[in-house]
């Protein structure tokens, strides 16, 4: 706790007995639940800074609600462990030399199906491939498209819920419409369908998965920006800036876009284990990633068929996955508590 | 409410050509030569060549096919596989394993995640709460494919508790892929419950009623549970068209011969007219489901009022 804190200005000013502090967050959590995204009590202070420093000077004030919930989340385990995790996978998808010697795609049909043991901690598959080292390898994959459709699904969900918010009339009209068509094709059916036709021709790698994952997965996303952005063009620093001259873009950009994103990125953050989720049912499906990318949901469903000889093969990339998933759900679960008051 | 009712319904046309012309599209544009696919490995004559193309109108532009296509499916008549089979027939048979399973799934998720989101809700913090929790989001973060897997093992091969497919298609059979199927489902429906509940017992009008000395059981059962249980049952009702096409995974484990196997032997062998007329059907399913809850949302709650 303490050494989370030090250099940390903000909670060194308000150190104190802890009873003050959960006080003063109860007050911050009711007025947060008015509605005013990344707006403390003091924010109309801030507002007749000069217009292009206010989206600075806003989240690191002290009694923001970026930094309020910043304080909540110091001190939930579950962030640091998901937190955690997420580094780990992520540094075994950047370097997976760094965790395994072994070349995954360097298989020895003479060790078929063997169990675990030193040389190969998670033993062998049917070809004889190192259990351990695909399993590895196979972050990569996922954590890829996880990454990839999640930065997709977050940018055409700012173009599209940022300018119906922000300039609202006919073309939010139209851009809700579009949300609700998109909203209403199952993505899983589309997905398969979609997975099935264009990477059967050729290879392309994860791009296909990760165009449809990213065009069907924005909904959620636009309209939680939608609204936040609707919310934060009423406050009083985006007025302040208008008068000063500045030009919608340079208010969206600048003044809006910051002070609306944390809701969104909390968002993305569950869709993206979301989206490693349905990339593996895909692979398992045969209808996302191919052979010569390595995939757990490919190894899955490969190990599927000697599940009862060979356990190994299916539970060590299965509970990777799993855990993988479950990482990105509990951080974003963990980022959307200290951001929502309201659950306290 | 009727021009709210008339615009949804233009808005599900649009969204069901939409998706289904997009379906076809993928499916047929992006084969190579469909006589071949249907003879295979054999060569085709040009004089059998001229007549399959004579007899699909393959020589017609896409839009003719795809509308041709559209008015047969509307007519009832979903065309047959490339194997020559009827698909009317096959989903005829398909049917009745589908909806067994989604049945038993919604009946799961309806008793088990209302009550334990009740009593989670009710005892907020406490080891139950705390507990329920926990085990949601492992069964959220677990794809249900894995978790097919792992229920399919453990109560099937390793303790013989379940039949290891659901073939048969009897209740016992069909108990373990519905509750598989339902997993994710009721893992939602229980926190969406408790947090719902949690909210409404700070409500004003529970303090009210409690100052006027009713007793706790009815405050929550009748005060609380009314207002509580609306979004669950809009849920619930999306969760339906869900639980169909998530079918498909939970069909493919266990082995039913439902309608999301067909439609997954339908992507396997390249099969457009089985998979584009599932999928069109299910899409349709979806849809209405959407529509019904829309509509269910502004009658339970007075408050919600579509001009």
């Amino acid at each position: 706790m303490s050494e989370a804190n030090a250099g940390d200005p903000v909670s060194s000013r308000m150190r104190g007995p802890g009873a003050a502090r959960r006080g003063m967050s109860e007050l911050e959590a009711m007025v947060t639940a008015e509605g005013h995204p990344g707006s403390g009590p003091g924010a109309d202070n801030g507002s007749f800074i000069e217009p292009g420093q206010a989206a600075e000077v806003v989240p690191a004030r002290a009694r923001s609600l970026a930094g309020d919930a910043w304080r909540d989340l110091r001190r939930s385990p579950i962030f640091w462990i998901a937190g955690f995790l997420v580094v780990l996978l992520v540094t075994m998808a950047v370097v997976p030399r760094l965790f395994s010697s072994i070349n995954p795609r360097a298989c020895d049909l003479s060790q078929s199906l063997e169990p675990p043991s030193a040389a190969h901690w998670f033993g062998t598959n049917l070809q004889g491939c190192d259990v351990y080292s695909r399993t590895i390898y196979g972050a990569r994959a996922s954590i890829a498209v996880g990454i990839c459709s999640t930065l997709l699904a977050g940018l055409i969900a700012v173009l599209i819920g940022m300018s119906g918010g922000y300039f609202g009339g006919k073309l939010d009209a139209v851009l809700s419409r579009v949300l609700d068509i998109v909203l209403g094709i199952p993505l899983l059916l589309a997905a398969i369908v979609f997975g099935r036709s264009v990477a059967a021709e050729t290879d392309l790698g994860i791009w296909p998965v990760v165009l449809v994952l990213g065009v069907l997965g924005w909904t959620t996303a636009a309209r939680v920006i939608r609204s936040s952005v609707i919310a934060a063009k009423q406050q009083d620093y985006v007025q302040a800036a208008r008068m000063l001259g500045a030009g919608n873009s340079r208010i969206l950009l600048r003044h809006i876009l910051p002070n609306a994103l944390a809701p969104m990125i909390v968002v993305l953050t569950i869709a993206l284990g979301a989206f490693i989720a349905t990339e593996a049912t895909l692979s398992f499906l045969g209808a996302g990633l191919k052979p010569p990318t390595i995939s757990w949901g490919i190894d899955i469903s490969d190990a599927q068929a000697r599940f009862q000889d060979a356990p190994w093969a299916l539970l060590f990339p299965a509970a990777f996955l799993a855990l993988t998933v479950l990482a990105f759900i509990m951080l974003g679960d963990a980022v959307r508590e200290a951001f929502d008051p309201r659950l306290r | 409410m009727f021009r709210y009712v008339v615009r949804r319904l233009l808005q599900m046309i649009l969204v069901f050509f939409g998706t289904t012309f997009i379906v076809y599209a993928l499916m047929f544009a992006g084969r190579s030569d469909p006589i071949q696919a249907l003879a295979g490995e054999r060569p085709v004559s040009p004089q059998v060549r001229a007549q399959l193309t004579e007899q699909y109108h393959l020589d017609d532009p896409f839009f003719v096919q795809y509308a041709n296509y559209m008015a047969n499916l509307l007519r009832g008549d979903l065309g047959t596989q490339l194997s020559g089979r009827s698909i009317a027939g096959i989903l005829q048979q398909a049917w009745p394993y589908t909806i067994r399973l989604a049945a038993i799934s919604i009946v799961i998720v309806v008793v088990f995640g209302i009550t334990a989101g009740i009593i989670a809700g009710i005892r907020r913090g406490g080891i139950f709460d705390n507990g329920t929790l926990a085990l949601t989001l492992l069964v959220i973060g677990i794809p249900v494919f894995v978790l097919g897997f792992f229920a399919q093992y453990l109560f099937g091969v390793r303790w013989k508790i379940f039949p290891v497919t659901g073939g048969a298609g009897t209740f016992y059979a069909l108990l373990l892929p519905a509750i598989v199927l339902g997993a994710l489902s009721l893992a939602t429906a229980i926190r969406l419950t408790r947090t719902s509940i949690a909210e409404n017992l700070r409500a004003d009008y529970v303090r009210t009623a409690r100052s006027k000395g009713l007793a706790g059981r009815r405050v929550v059962g009748v005060h609380v549970l009314r207002n509580s249980l609306i979004p669950v049952i809009t849920f619930l009702g999306v969760e339906i068209g869900n639980l169909m096409s998530g079918a498909v995974v939970t069909e493919r484990i266990f082995n039913i011969p439902g309608v999301g196997y067909q439609l997954y032997q339908g992507i396997l062998l390249q099969d457009g007219p089985t998979v584009v007329a599932i999928v069109s059907i299910l899409v349709i399913i979806y849809l209405i489901c959407n529509l019904v809850v829309d509509i269910l949302y502004a009658v339970l709650d007075p408050r919600i009022r579509y001009e």
